[in-house]
This record gives C-alpha cells, sequence and structure tokens, in this order.
C-alpha cells in the first residue's frame, strides 16, 4: 500500500489499468474495481451503473458508468469474458466506492477468456509511478 | 491572470481543501480531507452548523436624498415601503429587460443602503449602477475589496452565534444589525436553513473563522454551498438566472412587482419565452447542467442547474422549457425523457424545494 497520500493506495498484489481500474485474479476470475487514486479524483461518488450478469464484454470496452456529484465516468473492461458476478449492493450505497474502492466497493467479477490479456495490465509498481506523475501535474 | 483570494485563502489550505477557480477567485470547493466530502458537509449544515467563506461577493454602498427612488428605479421591486433594518431580495435589470444580476439590498435608512452581489458580476453591476445613478442624487461606492463575508448556517446556528453577537438570535428572517464590534448581522442564507450573514472588515474575518472552528461548526466548501441552495430551489446566477432570460420567466419572479416603473420593466411585461421549473428522478444518479428534457422525442427544454438531493438521494433539478416548443400547455406532472448515455432515463416535474426546511416549506402540488 504505498502512498500516503489521499488516493495513493496502490495495493501490490493487484493489476491495473491506464483507466484507473484495478483486478484481482481469483482461480481464473477477475475481481474488477475502480483505484483509489479514481473515487478520490471523481470525488463525492453517488451512483454506479454496472451491467448484468452474463453479459459479455471486450478489453477496453465500457461496462458501465460511475456518477460522482463532479462528474460521470465511464468503466472499462480490463480482460475480455462473461460478467459471472455484480455487486448488488452498489446501487443503493455507492459510497462504498470512495469509502473502501478495493473491497466492499468492488463492481463486478469477470470469467477470464484469455490469460495473455492479463500480461497488458501495469503491476502495482508501474501504477504507482503512473498516479505519481498525474499528481503532480 | 493571478487568482485573487479571500482573507481566509491560507485557512482554507491549511485545512487542505480542494481549491478552484470560481469568479476569478482561489476558492474552496471541499474540505474533504476534514470532512469526508461534499456530501457529509451537505449534511452538517441541515443536521447540526456549516460555515462558509463568501467572501468573494461584492458589496457597495449607495447613499443619498434619493437613495429610495433610485433603488426603486434600478431594482426589480421597490424600497419606498421597506422598512429600515429589513432587506430585500431582487434583480437587476437592463434595458432590454434581461437579468443582470440577483442581489440582496438591505436598508439602513431611506437615504442610506448597503448591497450585496454576486462576484462574478461586480465589475458589471457597478457600471450599470453608476450609469442609472447619473440622474439621481445618490452616491455610490465599491467596498468589494476590503469587505469579508462569513454564513454559519443550519439548527445550531442561532444559538452558536448568539453567543459571539448577543441578540442576534432576536433578528427576523431577512432582517440585519450592526453589531457592537460593526459586523453587518443579517439573518439571512443561501441554503434553505436558520442562520446568519457576517459582513465584516477582511482583517476580522480569520478570528471569526476560528471563533467558529473552536465550536465544532464544519467548514463547507462551494461544492456543498451548490447542491444546498438547489435542494430548495434557490437560483444561481448565470444558470437559472442569465441576461438572455426576463424576470418573469424565472423562479425569481416573485420578487419582480411589474406595477413598479424600474429599469427596463416594459421589456419584463412582454409574453414569456421560457418556463423554469423543476425535475427529478429515481435514483442518485445526479442530473447534469445542459442535459436536454424531451417530450414526446422532441427536445423542450434544458437542465440549468442539476444534481442530487442528498436527503432524499434521487436527481434533481432545475430547468427552462422553452414555450415555442410545446404543443399544449405542459402539466404539472409531465415526465420527461433525459437526453444521456446508455439506458433512458426519466425525470418528473415537480414543485421546487425538493426538501422542505425550516426557511423554506415544501408545496402541495396542485392536483
Amino acid at each position: 500500500m504505498a502512498g500516503k497520500e489521499p488516493g495513493m493506495k496502490v495495493p501490490e498484489d493487484l493489476l491495473y489499468t491506464k483507466n484507473h481500474e484495478w483486478c484481482r485474479i481469483e482461480d481464473g476470475t477477475a475481481v474488477v474495481g475502480i483505484t483509489d487514486y479514481a473515487q478520490h479524483s471523481l470525488g463525492d461518488i453517488t451512483y454506479v451503473e454496472l451491467p448484468e450478469e452474463g453479459q459479455m464484454f471486450q478489453a477496453g470496452k465500457v461496462f458501465g458508468t460511475v456518477d460522482s456529484l463532479k462528474t460521470v465516468a465511464e468503466l472499462f473492461a480490463p480482460v475480455s469474458g462473461e460478467v459471472l458476478e455484480i455487486n448488488s449492493g452498489l446501487p443503493n450505497s455507492a459510497e462504498l466506492v470512495n469509502e473502501d474502492p478495493y473491497n466492499d466497493g468492488w463492481m463486478i467479477k469477470v470469467e477470464i477468456s484469455d490469460e495473455k490479456e492479463l500480461e497488458l495490465l501495469l503491476p502495482a509498481a508501474e501504477y504507482l509511478k503512473l498516479v505519481s506523475k498525474q499528481n503532480k501535474k | 491572470m493571478a487568482l485573487k483570494t479571500t482573507p481566509l485563502h491560507a485557512k482554507h489550505l491549511e485545512l487542505k481543501a480542494r481549491m478552484a477557480e470560481f469568479a476569478g477567485f482561489d476558492m474552496p470547493i471541499s474540505y474533504d480531507a476534514k470532512t469526508g466530502g461534499m456530501l457529509k458537509e451537505h449534511l452538517a449544515v441541515r443536521e447540526h452548523a456549516g460555515m462558509f467563506d463568501v467572501s468573494h461577493m461584492g458589496e457597495f454602498w449607495v447613499k443619498g436624498a434619493e437613495a429610495t427612488k433610485f433603488l426603486s428605479y434600478a431594482c426589480s421591486r421597490g424600497f419606498s415601503s421597506l422598512e429600515d433594518g429589513r432587506a430585500q431580495y431582487c434583480l437587476l435589470i437592463n434595458r432590454d429587460g434581461g437579468i443582470i444580476d440577483d442581489i440582496i439590498v438591505y436598508r439602513f435608512s431611506a437615504d442610506k443602503y448597503w448591497m450585496v452581489v454576486n462576484a462574478s458580476n461586480v465589475t458589471k453591476d457597478f457600471a450599470h449602477l453608476r450609469e442609472l445613478s447619473k440622474s439621481f442624487k445618490v452616491s455610490l461606492e465599491d467596498v468589494s475589496e476590503q469587505t469579508a463575508l462569513i454564513a454559519i448556517q443550519g439548527p445550531k446556528a442561532v444559538e452558536l452565534f448568539s453567543k459571539i453577537v448577543p441578540k442576534s438570535e432576536n433578528l427576523k428572517y431577512y432582517s440585519f444589525m450592526m453589531s457592537s464590534n460593526g459586523w453587518l448581522v443579517a439573518r439571512t442564507g443561501y441554503t434553505g436553513e436558520d442562520g446568519f450573514e457576517i459582513f465584516l472588515p477582511n482583517k476580522e474575518a480569520l478570528s471569526l473563522w476560528n471563533e467558529f472552528e473552536s465550536k465544532d461548526v464544519v467548514p463547507i466548501g462551494l461544492g456543498a454551498r451548490d447542491t444546498l441552495r438547489l435542494e430548495v430551489g434557490f437560483p444561481l446566477y448565470g444558470h437559472e438566472l442569465s441576461e438572455k432570460l426576463r424576470p418573469m420567466e424565472t423562479f425569481s419572479a416573485f420578487a419582480t412587482d411589474l406595477k413598479n416603473e424600474f429599469c427596463g420593466v416594459e421589456k419584463a411585461r412582454l409574453p414569456n419565452r421560457y418556463l423554469p421549473i423543476a425535475v427529478e428522478t429515481s435514483t442518485p444518479k445526479p442530473l447534469r447542467a445542459d442535459e436536454k428534457l424531451f417530450l414526446d422525442s422532441k427536445p423542450v427544454g434544458w437542465i440549468t442547474s442539476g444534481s442530487i438531493s442528498p436527503l432524499r438521494r434521487v436527481g434533481i433539478g432545475l430547468a427552462l422549457v422553452d414555450l415555442s416548443l410545446l404543443k399544449s400547455p405542459l402539466s404539472n406532472d409531465a415526465i420527461f425523457v433525459l437526453e444521456s448515455a446508455g439506458k433512458a432515463r426519466e425525470a418528473v416535474r415537480t414543485l421546487p424545494p425538493f426538501v422542505g426546511t425550516p426557511r423554506v416549506k415544501r408545496k402541495l402540488k396542485a392536483a
């Protein structure tokens, strides 16, 4: 969990996208959410729109949206595959994404269809470099 | 150009507020590092007490033998029957009937008034008033730069502030007093809650802020200020009010007396082109300014200010409907489709405010 600054928590056991999604790999599935940096940049999150279970997404395609008081952001699938499960608690308590982005604020669980896509995701150290750079701007 | 700052700027930085430009000032949007965010700030004002640095706003003196006559001409309603010690919300209207600003005018006496104007409009308002004032025996003075403004709002505000300025608790809504230390203390606000707005010299602002802080008054940024005012249906200049709109086309029509012969009144009496409405949704996805409203698949209007109601957790918005695009009169419970990506959403017409507060009561919807 490098970084004590608000919005700079980057757990080492996760993979990341440049669009600020994270991925936790568990037995051929990927649990997906948005990073601490993303939730902190968005500010107060009030609404999350998620896909239905069973929907298929290609890596890089939009699978949902997240609304904060400030703005709306699209969510991009880190890997291709079928949505096995969604966090059904989120529509009624979107603030979980602000409060606990890496655990209670998870969004979807995807069945990984192509393991090779994982190589395109960023390890924690690289993602931390990316957000440290953006933070300085 | 460097941004302007208020006398509390260093304090905002010390509190690690999220800062952003507003009306040429570097202003606090949220004190989230301390408060946990805008929603928590919003609720603190509804349930406890919050303090706002709104020193960016503009203040003018209007003095002279014809001050009452002048203001009754310059503003959308008259001042001859306003009592000394009372304040009045009204509009400045240009010769085309367009709204230059919405302001509050405080009557000290028939020949002495104080005025508070929006930060973004200080220069424009002063130039307009100076031009109009040429035919009246009045003098104008812009004291914006030496005047700080701190608001304290919420159910605990009166009790807390009466310990700092005794007898302020006796003020009626829209009344004001001068405190023994020379502050203008008004029982007004922009949140729907009870409380005060305190005009004071720049150099005294920090000690009042710190005193509030010691009494656990929560600092509130411009973000929550916006959701607080929107939840009670108060207009914001540049959104619900602009030079493109005439007073009777806005929710500030109540503050316009068309029998009063004010500057621009002939144009203000023309038939309305727009209808101001309020709409709400059924989920906490915020409405957004500029989202279009569709009726029978045709665009008929747009959101002027949108967000959510933090209390009711639904999308809320103030909007304008272009009357020339309606085929029949708009019903009280019209259902619009919103222009938004993804799933189509509906917004239902309602009456503002979106929540009732001590200062703004909910109206029963006409059948």
